[in-house]
């Protein structure tokens, strides 16, 4: 070998020596650290929680400016609530509530609920946190002073949401069950909970599957129940708290999955398909939307309403917040995460 | 003297004539295409046939698959007894050249008369610490050097199967470049793997070139397939639909378990205790003679698997139910017959598994169970007939697979069972010294019974496939220039889904000397079919399948540069670019009613380079090899906040490298893995942190008199490094392994 290719062969080899240690330090992963603005503590916010994206979106209500991402949730974010100054996350996979501070989205603490809980929901009352577990069939009761589980209430089957209202928690029993390899639903029932013994002390009997509970203008508890998503219907069961007896069943059809109330009265019920939002008068249960013929057409994994008469509708599939006027019409749109699958208002 | 004739598109005079002939063996295709090409030397034949017999030199046992050339015209291959034919020369010297993985090439000279005819060749080849350059099967369907073939391949071979001490193949494909194992956790958990950012169902796993991936599901489970029998481990990066069908959108990786045993008898038992209560023994026995051999093994595996983890808060829990506790065997035979070097196989192997699923953090299946029962038989019949090699090939894969959760909110009791019958039958004819056409056709039958879909299914499939690979300036001969072209083409026809017809264009050119470079490229079309799950998962309250999907389709492109050193081709570098537009995309989605369907909706850009350069053997003893995979995977789907966006569990940066050394009584390896970030969600809101490891192990191989007495020890992710592969699933920490083993030869 002469002296000119001997000198190429250190040359290549200096250049490949060169790549590799620039390529190993430029292949290093560098944090991303961007700034976010606090807001005010009387601004009007909507937090959303982005199932896919495993995060928090924020709209500012009063500027209608979304700030993406504020906060990064654990695997299966399920249902985001706000409560005194305080967002709740409640992560169904990693089985905790993540707590951030509702001005400026720092951490505040994380319960950690179980492993193998699965929960659902949680409700605020005061300094407890009431958290609904599907695979164990409890509520699960945390102290917010410490964070920790301090009891369990055995409920029904499969709770999922959960309702505190007038000293006492609704949490319902969706009761799913399985016969051979088919899944069916049993009869689904909501129990009730007194929060000042944190005890059970009844439970109701309710339509197939219910997932999510509102109060209406008339003090009553709605429960939405999907039905089995297929012969039976979606239907509303309205219960009387006093009595804690069934007054109504409304046949607003579908598979409906959640629902608020508006100023008005009128109750925007979403549905699980993301085909709309049906609609019925609070007071006289009179149905104004059906599930068959929905408003919007779209959206409807999550809605809430606001003390200014807005409503608010998420859409699952195109990643929007939709904001609604005492009509039904959208007056605004939201970009919001990945997978809006709950909202909360401060 | 006689002339040999039998070469139907050989001119006799004259550059680029074209002849017509007329062989009844032959089929149109190939008669069509070889005439077509056919523009190859003149030179008159005036000399016999020369026959020989290659033999291991230190063994004395014949050696099949070794490459014999001239001035880089490939001659001929030994058969399954180490015998060759070489047609007919011309007078005067020629200098054959010897080539096979694992041993020194030798180049030898032989004087031609056309008097006298020529005596039979005896030669020894040796066996060498390492190679640069192996033979590999995968990419074309026959035996080529690395370096000559277009698509990039990585080879695993025995002797490195031993020295990683992998239990499985999952674990033993983890360290090979470009690789990204996903791994769910300890031994038992489902470990499957991506190639240049596919999805697992999207590589295709072929046992001795027949496919692996179930028509239920479309993955593999790397964690059921024991490292019982493997000769060897090819993993061809880049599309492959134009050779193997379905599934190689990303790659494809080749297991291959039949080949022929030294002579004599050997008897071998092996011992292995480690970490997380894992321990395992084997033995097993091979029987080597002139009319073939036997091979026999068995392994009795147990783990534990309990091992710490840090959780979300940060604190250490202990993962449970993570046990493994299996037993598998295989036995192989492999049968000469006759002189011209007929082939007969019949490759059986065993697994019996049964292994806890810990599942998810935060939702720990304390009571779930994995059952894996397989029976893996395949039968082939090759023989050749001058310049023919037909061969036949039967299979019957049986998968059974039980999961019960009777504690889960849903209590689960599945129980399926996938069985595939298979027959292919296959010619590789070489018309002219620098041509080899394969062609085939292929039948498989996927079947499909258990209660976790509604109803019984069946799959049949029918498969053409033809193949032309062109050296119309010989075979590779280091220093002179080098064409090679490979042209080739598959139809699978479809009895659910229809046809797809999967093109594939390869191209190498080298030369240069003593630095040789080389330009690769390839472009071609792939597919993955859609599985029985996605068409008819039943409808329930949450999910439904869809009978009208279409199969997933990608165009792959690739192209790259190697150099290497002539003088010592492990002295080397090389980068490729590659890029794969993938279309159809199968994604789950929710519909009316809240029901998750599958539908034909999901693009993705998948581009990267890789680079890779190594240096060895240094002193006869060091080696040092590191690859670097940059990988751009981008979703197109045209969702808001996943548009454009890194697709889920995909590195951007991978890193490998290993420094190795041998001096043949001791041998030591370092690995080191370096993974950035992957991305949990298709937003790219959710990441897993990166992480390196560095796994060590050091060896010895002493000879005794009666056999040979192996130690090993490794230390896997060394460092203790927490990481986890898949976003709630941790995997063990640092890990020692203990093997002690005894090969004893019975033969004087």
């Amino acid at each position: 070998m002469n002296r000119t290719s001997t000198a190429s062969i250190w040359k290549i080899g200096l250049c490949v020596l060169l790549s590799i240690v620039s390529l190993v330090l430029g292949s290093c992963d560098k944090g991303t650290n961007n700034p976010l603005t606090p807001n005010s503590p009387g601004s009007s916010l909507l937090f959303v929680l982005n199932t896919l994206g495993q995060t928090l979106s924020v709209v500012n209500l009063d500027s209608n400016t979304v700030t993406q991402n504020v906060a990064t949730l654990e695997q299966y974010p399920n249902q985001v609530v706000c409560d005194s100054g305080k967002v709740f996350a409640v992560n169904s996979g990693t089985a905790t509530v993540q707590i951030f501070n509702a001005n400026d989205y720092s951490v505040v603490g994380k319960i950690l609920v179980g492993d193998g809980t699965n929960p659902m929901c949680v409700a605020i009352s005061g300094n407890k946190a009431y958290i609904t577990c599907l695979l164990t069939d409890e509520v699960k009761l945390a102290d917010l002073s410490t964070r920790q589980i301090i009891k369990s209430i055995h409920v029904g089957h499969g709770p999922t949401g959960i309702l505190i209202a007038n000293g006492k928690a609704y949490a319902t029993n969706t009761n799913l069950t399985i016969a051979g390899q088919t899944v069916a639903y049993g009869p689904g029932s909501v129990s009730v909970i007194d929060c000042t013994t944190d005890m059970l002390i009844d439970s109701i009997a309710v339509g197939l599957d219910p997932q999510a509970l509102a109060i209406g203008p008339d003090g009553y508890v709605h429960v939405v129940c999907t039905g089995d998503y297929g012969a039976v219907q979606g239907s509303i069961s309205v219960i009387n708290q006093t009595s804690r007896l069934v007054v109504a069943t409304i046949p607003i059809g579908g598979a409906p999955g959640a629902i608020a109330f508006s100023r008005s009265g009128i109750a925007y019920v979403g549905a699980t398909s993301g085909t709309g939002v049906a609609r019925y008068d609070g007071k006289t249960f009179a149905i104004i939307d059906s599930s068959s013929h929905p408003l919007l057409g779209r959206g409807g994994s999550a809605v809430a309403a606001d003390a200014r008469g807005y409503v608010y509708v998420a859409v699952f599939s195109t990643d929007l917040v939709l904001k609604l006027d005492n009509s039904g019409a959208v007056v605004a749109t939201y970009p919001v995460g990945s997978g809006p699958q709950s909202i909360a208002i401060r | 003297m006689r002339v040999f004739l039998s070469h139907p598109c050989l001119p006799a005079e004259g550059k680029g004539v074209l002849f017509a002939f007329v062989r009844v063996s032959h089929s149109a295709a190939s008669l069509l295409i070889a005439c077509a090409l056919c523009v190859g030397s003149t030179a008159q034949v005036i000399a016999e046939q020369i026959p020989g017999t290659v033999i291991n030199g230190r063994t004395g046992s014949p050696l099949p698959g070794v490459m014999i050339s001239t001035d880089g015209h490939r001659l001929a291959e030994t058969g399954p007894n180490g015998k060759f034919v070489i047609a007919s020369q011309d007078s005067g010297s020629i200098v054959l050249r010897f080539r096979k993985f694992g041993f020194e090439q030798l180049d030898t000279t032989i004087v031609l008369s056309n008097t006298t005819s020529p005596a039979p060749l005896h030669i020894d080849l040796h066996e060498t610490v390492f190679s640069a350059n192996p033979i590999v099967t995968t990419a074309t369907r026959s035996s080529r050097p690395v370096d000559a073939i277009s698509a990039t391949v990585d080879v695993v071979q025995a002797s490195d199967i031993r020295a990683r001490a992998s239990v499985d193949v999952g674990e033993l494909l983890s360290g090979l470049p470009g690789v990204v194992s996903n791994s769910y956790g300890a031994l038992g958990d489902v470990r499957t793997i991506s190639l240049r950012g596919s999805t697992a169902s999207q590589v295709l796993i072929l046992l001795d070139g027949e496919r692996l991936n179930s028509a239920q599901s479309g993955e593999v489970d790397l964690s059921v397939l024991p490292m019982l029998g493997i000769q060897r481990v090819e993993v061809l990066r880049g599309g492959a639909s134009a050779q193997y069908g379905a599934d190689a959108m990303g790659g494809a990786v080749n297991i291959v378990t039949s080949e022929l045993q030294n002579e004599g008898v050997r008897v071998s038992m092996e011992g292995l205790i480690g970490s997380f209560g894992t321990r395992s023994a084997s033995v097993g026995g091979t029987l080597g003679a002139p009319w073939g051999s036997l091979a026999m093994t068995y392994r009795d595996l147990h783990s534990d698997g309990t091992f710490v983890y840090r959780g979300t808060d940060g604190s250490e829990s202990v993962r449970n139910n993570a046990d493994v506790s299996s037993h598998s065997a295989s036995f192989r035979s492999v049968l000469l017959l006759g002189e011209q070097g007929a082939k007969a196989t019949l490759n059986l192997g065993l697994l019996n598994q049964e292994s806890g699923d810990p599942g998810m953090i935060g939702l720990l299946s304390s009571d779930a169970r994995k059952r894996n029962a397989n029976v893996l038989l395949n039968a082939s019949f090759e023989l050749p007939i001058q310049f023919h090699t037909p061969s036949i090939q039967m299979y019957v894969h049986s998968l059974h697979f039980q999961y019960n959760d009777p504690k889960a909110y849903i209590p689960v009791d599945n129980d399926s069972r996938n069985v595939a019958l298979g027959m292919q039958a296959q010619d590789k004819f070489m018309p002219v010294s620098w041509m080899l056409l394969t062609g085939g056709y292929a039948i498989r039958v996927d079947r499909f019974s258990g209660n976790s879909l509604s109803a019984q299914y069946q799959r049949t499939l029918h498969s053409v496939y033809f193949q032309d690979e062109l050296n119309p300036l010989g075979e590779k001969n280091g220093g002179s220039a080098f064409l090679s072209l490979v042209p080739a083409v598959r139809w699978d026809s479809y009895q659910d889904f229809g046809d797809q017809v999967s093109p594939k264009m390869g191209l190498v050119v080298s030369a240069g000397d003593p630095l040789e470079f080389s330009i690769k490229s390839n472009v071609g079309r792939s597919f993955r079919a859609p599985t029985f799950n996605d068409l008819y998962w039943p409808r329930d309250n949450f999910s439904v399948g869809n009978p009208a999907l279409t199969p997933e389709r990608s165009i792959d492109v690739d192209a790259g540069l190697h150099v290497s050193y002539l003088s010592n081709p492990g002295i080397h570098a090389g980068i490729t670019w590659f890029s794969n537009a993938v279309r159809d995309l199968i994604l789950w989605q929710p519909g009316y009613g809240g029901i998750w369907s599958p539908h034909n909706v999901g693009k993705a850009a998948i581009w990267g380079l890789e680079l890779e350069t190594g240096a060895g053997p240094l002193f006869d003893i060091f080696s040092f090899t590191w690859s670097y995979t940059w990988l751009n995977a981008r979703d197109e789907s045209g969702l808001p906040n996943e548009d454009g966006l890194q697709l889920p569990y995909r590195p951007e940066h991978l890193h490998k490298a290993i420094v190795q050394a041998n001096t043949g009584l001791f041998h030591a390896s370092a690995e080191f893995l370096y993974m950035s970030r992957r991305y949990a969600s298709a937003a790219n809101t959710v990441y897993l942190l990166p992480f390196h490891t560095i796994d060590l192990s050091a060896g010895l191989d002493v000879n005794l008199d009666s056999g040979t007495l192996s130690l090993l020890l490794t230390f896997r992710n060394i460092e203790n490094t927490q990481y986890q592969m898949i976003e709630g699933y941790p995997v063990p920490g640092r890990e020692a392994r203990l093997t002690a083993g005894y090969t004893m030869s019975l033969t004087p």
